[in-house]
């Protein structure tokens, strides 16, 4: 991940730190933040109520109203990484309630991929493997499923992860251990011990 | 502690020997890595924020003008109605924004002054006190909130999403329909707060147009370094520059090959680079980035033509 990057101004205020800007930070970092949006939402995100350009703007309004507090004490994606996981966070319990109360399926799967060069069949398969690692993260905590995608579907370093979600390190690899066990477990409950084909199919809501 | 910190992803342990790890491993290692949401759409939202950001800010201006104006009538009201019934005097009290005239008719609002076209609207207008009889009421024209569009920027950027959804419709039509939208725009907006944004838009245009040349004389004349879509640009003005101009067209694909680009981008500048090397004459330069594009990108959608080449 690169650190502030182009998003910093050369101009120092009086602080002697470099000013930040909105308009600056979302050239640089829109489209990665959309990524991260993409793929903490998981892939039955971005129909129905819940709309990608949506969170994205959500993201950066909180990034406007925060802009002024940032400290450079982590890099500016760190920062921007914790703000967009408390954003899809608290779409996704909002949603979970719309769902509960006007008892709506979520959302049938989607994902849009480019045509590879091995062609629609390898397409099909990592589809697969997305809504199969999905579908089990959704029966994760919130906490358990954010620390799983950045960890596993992510893969940044520890210490990064345990800057995002305000944990200490130490800490961060406890919970992530036993994150990891109760993913297998809810894998092998919904899709048992066998080494069935990936990607099972299954129903949600 | 040690062992937990050894952790590292299902996806990149070789060879676990758990079954279940194994299988995780490689469900993992096939998650496809999520795209971006396209340029266009974050370009709306770009726009939206600055609307919004704006919008915001001028309607917290127009509270706390409300808020002040309430807070000035009804301290005059209250002072006017004590003076009558608590000394008996009669006084006329007079703010900068709030006038109080017992037994007056009610004055008509001062009429607007003119404005030229790029004065923003006012925010509030002047309220107008008309006191009854004592106890002295207070009527005040509502101060109404700017609504969404009132200011120019609102206007604009309403006006360019209009021209993106035309142009971002799919297909050659929309493409004509968004040009005309966007050309619109740019006349009705001269020097407005998003005319970059247009700009590009335009060239995205003319290019799902065939518009090549005009394409690439709109694109020489924008800062491309201000844009979100930088290196996108470059690329694309290093592809049409390319047509006739290669030793314009190598500074671009230079500075492109050099940053760590998405493979997509990364392919097409090498494969750039090195066709307009052999334009040029140097041959062994040429070779040197084919060569690179068939070992970094050997599926790659210019192989078979370099392969061709090559034979």
């Amino acid at each position: 991940m690169d650190q502030l990057g182009a998003a910093v101004s050369l101009e120092a205020d009086l602080d002697g730190k470099p000013v930040l800007e909105l308009d600056t930070i979302y050239r640089e970092h829109s489209a990665t933040v959309s990524k991260w949006v993409r793929r903490l939402w998981g892939p039955g995100g971005v129909n129905g109520s819940v709309d990608a350009e949506d969170l994205l703007q959500e993201v950066f309004l909180v990034v406007q109203r925060r802009l002024d507090s940032f400290r450079f004490e982590a890099a500016l994606t760190t920062w921007l990484y914790g703000i967009t996981v408390l954003v899809v966070n608290g779409r996704r319990k909002k949603e979970r309630w719309r769902r509960l109360l006007w008892r709506r399926a979520e959302p049938e799967l989607q994902l849009r991929h480019e045509g590879g060069a091995a062609g629609a069949e390898e397409d099909f398969e990592r589809a697969e493997a997305s809504r199969t690692v999905y579908a089990v993260l959704n029966d994760l905590s919130e906490r358990d499923r954010t620390l799983m995608i950045l960890f596993e579907l992510e893969r940044l370093p520890g210490a990064e992860i345990a800057s995002i979600v305000g944990m200490s390190e130490p800490n961060l690899w406890v919970a992530l251990t036993r994150a990891r066990a109760r993913f297998k477990k809810a894998f092998v409950r919904r899709y048992g011990e066998a080494d069935a084909p990936e990607g099972a199919s299954h129903v949600d809501g | 502690m040690s062992t937990v910190e050894s952790l590292s992803p299902w996806s990149k342990s070789p060879q676990p020997e758990d079954a279940l790890e194994r299988r995780l491993s490689r469900l993992f290692g096939a998650v496809p890595e999520p795209e971006a949401l396209p340029e266009f759409s974050r370009q709306r939202v770009g726009v939206r924020l600055r609307t919004r950001g704006s919008r915001g800010g001028g309607l917290m201006l127009v509270r706390l003008v409300a808020l002040g104006a309430v807070i000035g009538i009804t301290g005059a009201a209250a002072a006017q109605w004590a003076a009558v019934h608590l000394f008996g005097a009669q006084q006329e009290f007079a703010t900068h924004s709030v006038r109080v005239v017992r037994g007056t008719p009610p004055r008509a609002p001062k009429p607007l002054p003119r404005r030229g076209a790029s004065e923003p609207l006012p925010l509030v207008e002047e309220p107008v006190v008309t006191p009854p009889e004592a106890p002295a009421a207070v009527v005040v024209a509502p101060a109404a909130p700017a609504p969404a569009q009132s200011s120019r920027l609102g206007l604009e950027a309403a006006s360019l999403e209009a021209a993106l959804k035309a142009l971002h419709g799919g297909g050659a039509l929309s493409a004509q329909r968004g040009l005309k939208a966007i050309d619109q725009h740019l006349h009705d907006f001269p020097g407005g707060a998003l005319e970059l944004e247009a700009r590009v838009a335009r060239v995205d245009a003319l290019l799902v147009l065939g518009r090549r040349q005009e394409a690439r004389r709109e694109l020489s004349a924008l800062p491309i370094e201000n844009v979100g879509r930088k290196n996108e640009l470059r690329l694309i003005r290093a592809e049409l520059r390319a047509d006739d101009d290669c030793r314009a067209a190598l500074s671009d694909f230079q500075v492109l090959i050099d940053l760590p680009l998405a493979a997509g981008w990364a392919e097409r500048a090498l494969f750039g680079r090195g066709a307009c090397l052999l334009k040029l004459g140097d041959q062994a330069g040429a070779q040197r980035d084919f060569d690179r594009y068939l070992e970094r990108f050997p599926n790659g959608r210019f192989a078979e033509q370099i392969r061709a080449q090559k034979k």
